[in-house]
């Protein structure tokens, strides 16, 4: 019996005592990609072929002894990398017919690896660059939340994160310039790990901004994110951006000091979040861990970002907001978004990537006083996911600090619920610094089971109609 | 034709326009003809646009900081 919701050391040990074979374990993901998965709009396209070859030749792998951390396991990754000869999409009704004939680095690395690429999974269309305002920016429709299908799976990594939580593959990709790991994860229930900028190669992966997109898993623990992040993890001389600092996650000597920001609970009347948030805080404490409050130097990081998106994305995609398929997007307010990028001035760009550098110089001082910050990574579940964020995107919070900014990695996981749906918290840390992310959130996880909460769906209430 | 002096050397570029403000002056450069609802939002991000310049002074930075781009001349190969 294959338990879709394994980790991955679980699935490999699986795969080694030879319980279930690769080909078999795909196939079962494939069928809930097929139901579960499409029901709530999770995925982009299946990989069926691909996936049964590459579950075979793992098979035989593992025949042979072989053995990596993901070989034969399924996977899934956001429609904005590129896998060989299938489409594309960026998530994007304007690129319906783009195809690349080569694997994005990460693909070609967990192919090696012996992972099982199953599917590509749905996204907000061009990662949301256009500044978008309604779930259903996306070629594939609004991506439904995976404990409540009334709800938004966040974006713009919604398929990797629905999907993961849903059990439909053993873990997947997504992608973040700002918030697009840690969102999903938050509202699926899922834990997804937001490497430091230049840890993961993006080579074929869509660009929306070249300073700041970072690829990264999402996965139904933290196990599983250092499994795939030790995977994928790495320099690569077609990506310019990447380092070649080792990656140990092992974990630091002694417990790290949490720094907690000053939270506004009261002020977004979130009630449900502050009581998840100061239990874990009280976890940790008792777990012996310092916690210290720490608070970020006023500097409008947010601006920053903005701009840089706005010229960076707008920059990235300029053909295609020049072409005749620009009015193809499915979110009005992203076709003049990214319009407008393209208007943004030279000099305002460029005061951002000068703030960003005063930046790195004033936040470094946080670091001595904390080794990471614990947050929540916003004060309320996800939204519904059949109006505007203009309507529903009140009181919601979230980290408007440097991280994203600076390259800070963050591990996004469940600490609680509202009315049923989960609750995300972060940990942020230095660069290159993922394995306090790690150690800290595996604290967390060893604790509690908010991350194995399974979403109530099956495949019967789903074919009962979610749509 | 403007030249821009780049050390001795003088480097022909395209004439500039001047910045565009209007919605309809950069949407003079698309091949998509935006829908009156695309045309509003478009005039209200070139607002955010402007806000976002404005805004961007209130945080003064130090004369002469550099950009946190680095370029990286290649090494000749021969």
């Amino acid at each position: 019996m294959i338990d879709p919701f394994a980790s991955i050391a679980e699935l490999r040990a699986g795969l080694t005592a030879k319980r279930f074979s690769s080909v078999e374990l795909t196939s079962e993901y494939l069928n809930r990609l097929q139901t579960i998965g499409r029901k709530h709009r999770a995925v982009a396209e299946i990989m069926r072929e691909r996936a049964l070859r590459e579950a075979a030749a793992a098979d035989r792998r593992i025949a042979n002894g072989e053995a990596t951390p993901v070989l034969g396991v399924p996977y899934g990754a956001k429609d904005l990398l590129a896998a060989k000869g299938a489409p594309t999409r960026w998530g994007s009704p304007g690129h319906k017919d783009q195809v690349f004939e080569y694997d994005a680095t990460v693909i070609e690395t967990l192919s090696k690896a012996g992972a099982v690429l199953a599917a590509k999974l749905s996204m907000i269309e061009l990662a949301g660059g256009g500044n978008y305002d309604v779930p259903w920016a996306s070629a594939d429709g609004a991506c439904l939340a995976a404990h409540d299908p009334t709800r938004w799976a966040g974006g713009s990594s919604s398929g990797s994160g629905a999907a993961a939580a849903l059990g439909c593959v053993g873990f997947t990709l997504g992608s973040e310039t700002s918030g697009s790991i840690t969102c999903p994860s938050a509202f699926n229930g899922a834990t997804g790990l937001r490497p430091t900028y230049g840890r993961v190669s993006r080579y074929g992966a869509m660009a929306l901004c070249w300073t700041l997109d970072k690829v990264g898993p999402i996965c139904r623990s933290v196990s599983d994110c250092a499994t795939v992040l030790s995977v994928i993890s790495g320099a690569d001389s077609r990506d310019a951006s990447t380092s070649s600092l080792p990656l140990n996650l092992e974990g630091p000597k002694g417990k790290p000091r949490i720094g907690l920001l000053k939270e506004d609970f009261a002020g977004a009347n979130a009630i449900a979040c502050q009581k998840a948030y100061t239990d874990a805080v009280d976890l940790f404490k008792r777990d012996g861990y310092r916690v210290v409050d720490v608070a970020y130097p006023d500097i409008p990081y947010g601006l920053a970002v903005g701009l840089i998106v706005d010229a960076e994305g707008s920059s990235a995609h300029e053909n295609f907001i020049r072409s005749e398929r620009l009015t193809q997007l499915a979110d009005v307010n992203q076709v003049a978004g990214f319009v407008a990028g393209l208007e943004v001035k030279a000099v305002d760009y460029l005061w951002a990537m000068r703030l960003r550098t005063e930046a790195a110089e004033k936040c470094a001082a946080i670091w001595d006083q904390c080794d990471c910050i614990f947050t929540p990574v916003f004060y309320h579940r996800a939204p519904p996911a059949d109006r505007p964020f203009s309507e529903t995107w009140q009181d919601m919070g979230g980290d408007g600090g440097p991280a994203n900014l600076l390259g800070w990695p963050s591990i996004a996981f469940p600490i609680g619920f509202e009315e049923g749906s989960p609750l995300g918290g972060q940990v942020v840390a230095p660069a290159f610094r993922e394995d306090v992310c790690v150690s800290v959130a595996r604290t967390f996880q060893e604790a509690t089971n908010h991350h194995k909460a399974r979403p109530r769906t099956s495949r019967d209430s789903l074919q009962n109609g979610v749509d | 034709m403007r030249l821009i002096g780049v050390g001795a050397v003088g480097v022909a570029v395209a004439p500039l326009r001047s910045q565009e403000t209007s919605g309809s002056g950069v949407e003079s450069q698309l091949a998509a003809k935006l829908d009156e609802r695309a045309k509003q939002l478009l005039q209200a991000a070139l607002r955010a646009n402007e806000n976002s310049s404005r805004n961007r002074l209130r945080h003064k930075l130090t004369e002469n900081s550099e950009p946190c781009t680095v370029f990286h001349p290649s090494v000749p190969t021969t």
